[in-house]
């Protein structure tokens, strides 16, 4: 009797293994082509990314007011903010519950798989195919709004003077002339950076490699690229529901070493992997 | 806690009343296609006065439904880049694909249904005569059994095309996942289903008046199955509404307590809903619908309410900040860009074209319209 059941329970086991791999590669075939078709991969050279620690802003709002004098932005709408948050947390030594406080920078994430590009429907936002920075036609902008609501950072608004949508450039009249985002360059903790990954000589890498990497509603699947250091096992906080998600993950070759990185980035979890 | 914290400092409710009153415009289109066309299919002979009316009321919400987006557009004037550089993969360019296919659709069923009466009145010497003369076409041997075949093909038709063209209203609010509340295929449903409720009640209201103005009576029991059918969808109404507010509370997700701040917000436009759902499901079994003030009391009810549950589903989803911080509140302007005045401007205008199209087509059909000495022609 135990036999039977013994054999029983090891074929169901058995078949169940098989119904999970078969499950597994069928979908790990099946996303990444349905992650292709929706933008084509970036052509150009460069590929900027901003990495924002959290650990070391002050909340000074610097880079809030350097913003608003580099684009000139009306009364009332922000390209860029910080925000406060108050984390309460069990200390493991002590066994005592602390609040501690971040300052967490807020801009356009300049996705990978932009909602803002695919709802517009005049192309008026685009993503450039070159550096991947999704940027605005104003003159072609009809004012739906269309894209606000898809954007799940909330970085759009209404220019009040423009009467059209606007929105973070991550100043791409300053990155195309060799200088930094306003912003990066008035922060005085450097808990603001920007760099090209492209360029394996960038010190962006540094940053990438030696710390945890965390991205904001990675669950919304728009592959954002501004990473954040210093919001992991943050629990309590409406940075997006999914920490179980994955995001997919994110490949290239650096040409230093010529060895293959990859970084998985999800909310809570250190994901830079070295492949040997 | 409300109040005690800021939301994202872009964070507006960016769709208020223009796009509720969209929303309602086109579930009326939609469902008072889809009531004409059936009874037009099936030919209810007692309702054909109605069908006619239905009729109306769906070509005057087809040029006034898109009016409310283009109004509400910050650059109305660019609407025209819409088709010139259409961007196939927004919910948008699909809007315009629909309607223009219902569009041209409802064209085509109103010439071949309204050819017969265009001839007729060419006869005539004065202003809508004329219009009507050159609505005909220069046809001048009308067969009216080849015309009806083909207003039965443009009515079977036009009953897909309407149901996706009210579908892709709830479509537009599903694909912004990132909005708690709206990304949720429970919506389309809802959509759908309370369109056929403000359709019918719209094309009944519209009826019943009609008649009386012209001091015509009209019999409740001419109406029942009209009613029954409303009555009904108010029920699935209920069904699919209970469906997704339930899912929305079991679910418990992060943005749980910011929802229940937004329906707490909104508590009155969901107490319309369910209680006027709940009002014209009990009412078409009931003895309201056994008396014509009964039947007008139950198709304004429910004409009001499918107001409200666009309201619920177009406002409290976007006064949700998406940094989970709280709610903002809508701000409704009187008067100015998306005002309440915009809004009442449509209505007007939606008055003014419905009796425009019967003063062109004729409120009966010509072979109905009494001659100068009392007979019917």
């Amino acid at each position: 009797m135990n036999q039977v059941q013994k054999k029983t329970s090891r074929k169901s086991f058995l078949k169940a293994i098989g119904v999970g791999a078969v499950a597994t590669c069928t979908s790990s075939v099946f996303k990444p082509l349905r992650a292709e078709r929706n933008f084509p991969p970036q052509k150009g050279k460069n590929r900027y990314v901003f990495v924002v620690d959290v650990r070391k802003c002050i909340g000074c709002d610097a880079c809030v007011a350097a913003c608003k004098a580099e684009r000139n932005t009306p009364l009332g709408v922000f390209n860029t903010w910080v925000e406060k948050w108050e984390i309460g947390f069990t200390d493991s030594a002590t066994g005592e519950t602390k609040v501690k406080v971040l300052n967490v920078p807020k801009l356009c994430n300049h996705c990978e798989n932009p909602p803002c590009v695919k709802v517009c429907p005049v192309y008026a936002t685009f993503r450039d195919e070159k550096d991947g920075l999704v940027l605005q036609r104003y003159d072609r902008c009809i004012g739906c709004r269309l894209c606000k609501q898809a954007c799940p950072y909330g970085v759009r608004y209404i220019d009040p003077v423009m009467m059209v949508m606007n929105k973070c450039t991550w100043c791409d009249h300053r990155i195309r002339n060799g200088l930094k985002p306003a912003c990066v360059d008035v922060c005085p903790t450097d808990a603001r950076n920007f760099g090209d990954i492209a360029n394996s000589n960038d010190p962006i890498w540094e940053l990438l490699k030696e710390n945890s990497i965390q991205v904001l509603k990675p669950e919304e699947g728009a592959k954002p690229r501004v990473f954040y250091i210093g919001l992991e096992n943050i629990e309590g906080i409406h940075i997006g529901s999914g920490s179980e998600t994955v995001h997919p993950g994110e490949v290239w070759t650096d040409t230093a070493d010529g060895k293959v990185y990859t970084y998985n980035v999800s909310m809570q979890h250190n994901k830079y992997k070295k492949e040997k | 806690m409300e109040g005690m914290s800021y939301t994202l400092p872009n964070h507006i409710v960016e769709w208020p009343v223009l796009i509720v009153t969209y929303t309602f415009f086109t579930g009326i289109l939609a469902g008072a296609t889809v009531i004409s066309a059936l009874v037009y299919l099936f030919g209810l002979k007692k309702l054909e006065q109605m069908e006619r009316v239905g009729h109306f009321l769906c070509l005057s919400l087809m040029f006034v439904a898109p009016l409310a987006p283009l109004f509400d557009l910050t650059v109305p004037i660019r609407g025209f880049m819409v088709p010139l550089n259409a961007n196939f993969t927004s919910p948008i360019v699909l809007f315009f694909i629909l309607w223009t296919g219902l569009f041209a659709v409802m064209i085509l069923k109103s010439y071949f249904l309204f050819r017969r009466d265009f001839v007729e009145r060419a006869k005539g010497e004065d202003f809508f005569g004329k219009i009507a003369g050159i609505l005909t076409f220069n046809a001048k041997n009308i067969n009216p059994e080849e015309d009806d075949k083909k207003v039965k093909l443009w009515a079977k038709v036009s009953i897909p095309v309407a149901m996706f063209f009210s579908a892709y209203v709830g479509f537009l609010m599903t694909t912004m996942h990132s909005v708690p509340l709206w990304g949720t295929s429970i919506l389309l449903l809802v959509i759908l289903i309370s369109s056929m409720v403000s359709g019918i009640g719209a094309v009944i209201l519209f009826y019943v008046v009609g008649q009386r103005i012209l001091g015509e009576k009209v019999e409740p029991e001419e109406l029942k199955i009209p009613v029954l059918v409303m009555s009904v969808f108010a029920g699935f109404d209920l069904f699919v509404l209970f469906t997704e507010y339930v899912s929305e509370w079991y679910w418990n997700t992060a943005e749980w307590h910011l929802i229940a701040m937004a329906l707490k917000a909104n508590f009155l436009a969901y107490l319309i809903e369910i209680g006027g759902l709940f009002y014209v499901l009990i009412g078409g079994f009931t003895s309201l619908r056994k008396s014509m003030n009964g039947i007008i009391r139950l198709s304004a009810v429910s004409v009001i309410t499918v107001y409200a549950v666009r309201w619920t589903v177009v406002i409290p989803a976007q006064m949700i900040d998406k940094g989970g911080r709280g709610i903002v509140y809508p701000h409704i302007k009187l008067i100015g860009r998306e005002g309440i005045t915009e809004v009442i401007s449509l209505f007007f205008l939606l008055f003014f074209l419905f009796f425009l199209f019967i003063a062109i087509a004729g409120y009966k059909p010509a072979h109905e319209t009494p001659t100068e000495g009392g007979n019917i022609k």
